[in-house]
């Protein structure tokens, strides 16, 4: 079986709802308002941090593990300052 | 002990060290140049050095031929003075050189070495104006490394060829660098003046405003921010031509003008553009003091010897570029080790939750201009209590 085709992606679409559902939970349970665009941003944070490992692994299946390991650091510095960015914007309409 | 009189005894105790330091490292002896000098010319069979400082280069055999005559021209570098050895064909050609000695970060001198520059300077003529930007490719990044070369180049050339017998032209006067950042560094000063005055309604807008400018012109641009290196060069008493070095002039003048008139730090909380990338993570993370009262003093005072340390080792050695050990190049540059990398996500994923935690617990600027208050506030009680003590006439 070919892991890396229609598993891989049904996985990731998996652990897409859990995410997200786990985000709203969280986001409830905080008192957060979260309008459809502020979702966006988390939507897309979560794209940032995810392609931060994907990049990773693409570049050592290139051999280039070195540049793979920068890359992955700076998007997970990007993450990191987004994400903080991300928590006080939340927070800032908590009710 | 109270604070201020450990303070006082701490700088005297510091200044000292530094001036005993300076005595031992300038009575070292000077390194034998010929290794060096071989290098220009690697085909001479022998190379003699006469009376006047310059060496000729002969080939072996029977009849020895001159091929070359070499000098060591000299210029200033960014960490201090460099010094080149240039040989010269009768022809007035430079055939070779090589770096004798120079005060440059090593990031900056790796840039030029990989670059073409030392090659091109190769084939010139002790005549041509040896001008970056001009006659001579520029190394983007170490502008003032390979401006040095140059004009090492033309200086060591020019000492050859007088040798030569060859006509010189009188050298034109130095060419007076005043650019953007000059001007920038000059507004900035002035916004910090002006933003400090107690009846300014805008601080906080003029200060966001400074930080930013000095973020993006003199942080992003041309990665000028000042660094224990500026420091090490003032107290070796590197002093490089004012007219090629107005930025640095103005810098060091300007803090210790406002420090002097007005007491306040124009730079640090103002202008410089890596205390700007800090207050910017904080800004977004809401960053706050949290250095817990009772290790404040232990903080400061480790800040301060490591300072100490790093000036030391810098005078030690004569090159002030060994003591820095700032993360602006890492920045600014993206140049640096995978350790400065590091350092430098740690300090900017802090600075999210801490306000300014590279200024007020490594930062060696800080422990610098600490001094600068120490020595301005002693003066003027000195003065004070000499005045009082008149009689009036």
């Amino acid at each position: 079986m070919d892991l890396t085709g229609g598993p891989f992606w049904f996985l990731m679409g998996v652990i897409f709802v859990l995410v997200a559902a786990g985000f709203h939970a969280f986001a409830r349970d905080r008192g957060w308002v979260v309008t459809w665009w502020k979702a966006l941003l988390a939507v897309i944070w979560y794209g940032v941090f995810c392609t931060s490992f994907f990049a990773w692994g693409t570049l050592i299946g290139e051999n280039e593990a070195a540049a793979g390991l920068k890359l992955f650091l700076i998007g997970i510095f990007v993450s990191i300052v987004y994400g903080v960015a991300l928590i006080r914007l939340m927070a800032h309409s908590a009710k | 002990m109270n604070q201020r009189r450990s303070d006082r005894v701490f700088a005297v105790g510091a200044l000292i060290l530094i001036t005993v330091v300076w005595i031992v490292s300038a009575a070292r002896t000077r390194a034998d140049l010929m290794p060096i000098v071989r290098q220009t010319v690697p085909e001479a069979g022998h190379i003699i050095e006469d009376d006047s400082g310059l060496y000729a280069a002969r080939t072996d055999g029977a009849e020895t031929a001159l091929i070359a005559r070499i000098a060591i021209g000299s210029a200033d570098g960014y960490g201090g003075p460099l010094r080149l050895a240039v040989a010269v064909d009768q022809s007035g050609t430079v055939v070779g050189v090589a770096i004798a000695d120079d005060k440059e970060t090593s990031a900056w001198m790796e840039r030029v070495l990989g670059s073409d520059l030392l090659s091109n300077l190769t084939g010139k003529k002790y005549s041509d104006e040896f001008i970056l930007g001009d006659d001579v490719d520029g190394v983007t990044g170490a502008t003032y490394t390979a401006r040095a070369l140059a004009e090492a180049t033309s200086a060591g050339s020019r000492q050859a060829a007088v040798a030569f017998d060859l006509p010189i032209k009188e050298p034109d006067p130095p060419r007076i660098i005043f650019g953007i950042p000059e001007i920038v560094l000059i507004l900035l000063f002035t916004i910090g003046f002006v933003g400090h005055q107690d009846r300014f309604p805008y601080t906080k807008h003029a200060k966001w405003l400074s930080m930013i400018t000095g973020l993006i012109v003199l942080g992003f641009v041309y990665n000028s921010p000042v660094t224990l290196a500026y420091i090490t060069k003032l107290v070796l008493g590197y002093w490089p031509s004012w007219q090629t070095n107005l930025y640095w002039y103005f810098l060091i003048g300007g803090i210790l003008f406002v420090f002097t008139v007005d007491n306040k730090n124009p730079y640090c909380q103002w202008c410089c553009p890596f205390g700007a990338a800090q207050d910017c993570m904080g800004a977004i993370g809401g960053a706050k003091s949290r250095t817990p009262i009772r290790f404040r003093r232990l903080l400061i005072w480790m800040q301060r010897l490591l300072t100490l340390a790093a000036v030391l080792l810098g005078v030690w050695f004569r090159n002030p570029g060994v003591a820095s050990y700032e993360l602006f190049g890492t920045l600014f540059e993206l140049l640096g080790s995978s350790v400065q990398f590091v350092a430098l996500g740690l300090v900017l994923v802090a600075a999210l939750f801490i306000k300014r935690p590279w200024c007020n617990y490594l930062c060696p600027i800080r422990p610098v201009t600490d001094l600068i208050r120490l020595i301005r506030q002693t003066v003027k009680e000195r003065w004070q209590k000499a005045t009082l003590k008149t009689p009036a006439a």
